[in-house]
């Protein structure tokens, strides 16, 4: 009676758990084979000692989740863990070779073999080489995240692979043309175009694959007006009407040379945004980069006067 | 449970003290102190009484029935160790999220009971479940790995029993009081 008693105010003072419940049990229902056990958050699971679980929704305490109190890293990018609130992973005994330390915004320790583990996937490196565990925590029961065998690289993280992916991007330098090339007039359009940019390139490192995709370019005529913005423009045809601009002065103040005398040094730059798929599935990577820039490249271009002087009038 | 070896021996010196008057004639019909051999029932290495035991030992075998059951179903493996009420509850919920998802335990289990009450109709037996290192894994796999669900805690669990005939068999479950 005892029991039914407990069972019925577990029932009450969960009263959310009525719904969370309906829906997990419809989840499981419907869940295809090997449906891992879960909760609708901010449920989490309950072990029940009779080979059963129950989704409960814990009390409140101070969430590991959140940033750095006292704001320490206001401007941190990456939400980290609270190390002092980490959960004693008691359950993995002596088996704790490193940790808590965070990941992300998880509590991670490494054990060495807990039995019933399977041994990480492949051959050991060396004969030395020991089977590695690494477990999170969210706040609760530590999980099993993933294994490997020691003497050999642990696996690389999300925003390692991207970096790493993104490093393997290879946006070809442009080319800066104009036309006219090298010598231009005061008030005569001079047109500007990148030759050799791509519109979009990629870069993988192990599943993840980055790729770069054309923002925007922008010319710096080099003579103090500002910058132009243009579309990707690659060819002499294209940049005459998307990619031009007339000088309105000399380029005698110019820090570069044609020819022996003072130009303007024009440069471009193109700006690529990034974006992260494993398996073809969009991702999102928290720390990395949200755009990617080609090499800058520049062109000197020397702008003279025309002065025209009347001599006969009819 | 500390008390029982002090009760032991206070009955031993009464024991011998009967069994040398008895052997010396010293005197007719002699006669055991009374209620001696009810005070002291025997007990095992562990402090348990037979009837204790006998508890405990339920709880065992329920155990190997949920937790070391590998791919056979609950239903098959409970049967005659508790109660018809309670059995259908453990079927529908260990079908599920154990059995219709395609999931089995793996690992190993123990239970260590600390406090055992026995009465005429009822018994509970507390203690620590220790589930540190048992997994939910997929029904066709042989060990856990990423991915497994991992227990890894200590339950403090009392089970509570009904007697049907001469068996105990498990009628219901309480989250235990004491520390693991």
């Amino acid at each position: 009676m005892l029991n039914r008693v407990r069972r019925v105010m577990i029932a009450l003072v969960v009263s959310v758990l009525t719904c969370a419940g309906t829906l997990i049990a419809l989840s499981l229902a419907a869940s295809p084979a090997s449906a891992a056990p879960s909760c609708v958050p901010p449920a989490v699971i309950k072990w029940i000692g009779v080979s059963e679980y129950e989704c409960v929704i814990p009390a409140p305490e101070p969430s590991p989740g959140t940033t750095n109190p006292g704001g320490e890293n206001p401007g941190s990018p990456q939400p980290t863990c609270d190390l002092p609130a980490a959960p004693a992973p008691t359950s993995l005994g002596d088996h704790v070779l490193e940790g808590p330390y965070c990941q992300g915004t998880r509590f991670c320790v490494t054990t060495d073999l807990v039995v019933p583990l399977a041994l990480p996937d492949g051959e050991p490196p060396n004969e030395d080489s020991e089977a590695r565990y690494r477990w999170c925590s969210s706040g609760g029961t530590y999980q099993l995240e993933e294994s490997w065998w020691t003497g050999e690289e642990e696996p690389p993280s999300l925003l390692e692979r991207a970096l790493s992916a993104i490093g393997q991007i290879n946006l070809a330098t442009p080319t800066l043309n104009t036309s006219p090339t090298g010598r231009t007039l005061v008030s005569l359009d001079t047109w500007f175009w990148a030759a050799g940019a791509s519109p979009s390139a990629t870069g993988s490192a192990f599943d993840l694959v980055a790729t770069a995709t054309f923002s925007s370019m922008t010319v710096d005529p080099g003579d103090g007006s500002g910058t132009i913005s243009c579309p990707l423009t690659t060819t002499r045809a294209a940049a005459e009407s998307d990619c031009s601009h007339a000088y309105r002065r000399m380029s005698s103040g110019g820090t570069a040379t044609v020819g022996g005398r003072p130009a303007y040094s024009a440069s471009v730059r193109l700006v690529y945004d990034l974006s992260f798929t494993v398996g073809g599935n969009a991702i999102v990577v928290p720390g990395a980069p949200a755009t990617l820039e080609a090499p800058l490249d520049s062109a000197a271009i020397r702008v003279d006067e025309v002065q025209s002087i009347v001599t006969d009038v009819d | 449970m500390s008390d029982r070896p002090v009760r032991w021996r206070s009955v031993v010196p009464t024991l011998l003290l009967a069994v040398t008057l008895a052997a010396c004639g010293g005197g007719d019909d002699p006669e055991l102190p009374e209620g001696a051999a009810s005070a002291a029932p025997s007990v095992d290495a562990d402090g348990y009484t037979a009837e204790q035991r006998e508890a405990i030992d339920r709880v065992d075998a329920f155990l190997a029935a949920a937790y070391g059951r590998g791919t056979q179903s609950i239903a098959e493996t409970s049967k005659g160790l508790v109660t018809d009420e309670y059995r259908a509850e453990l079927i529908k919920s260990n079908k599920a999220q154990i059995e219709d998802p395609g999931l089995k335990w793996l690992g190993p289990y123990s239970f260590t009971a600390s406090e055992v009450e026995v009465g005429d109709d009822r018994a509970s037996v507390t203690g620590c479940l220790d589930l540190t290192s048992m997994f939910l894994v997929p029904r066709g796999d042989k060990a856990a790995g990423p991915g497994s669900t991992n227990v890894g805690q200590v339950l403090p669990a009392t089970y509570l029993f009904e007697r049907s005939g001469d068996a105990w068999l498990l009628s219901g479950y309480d989250d235990g009081e004491t520390s693991c």
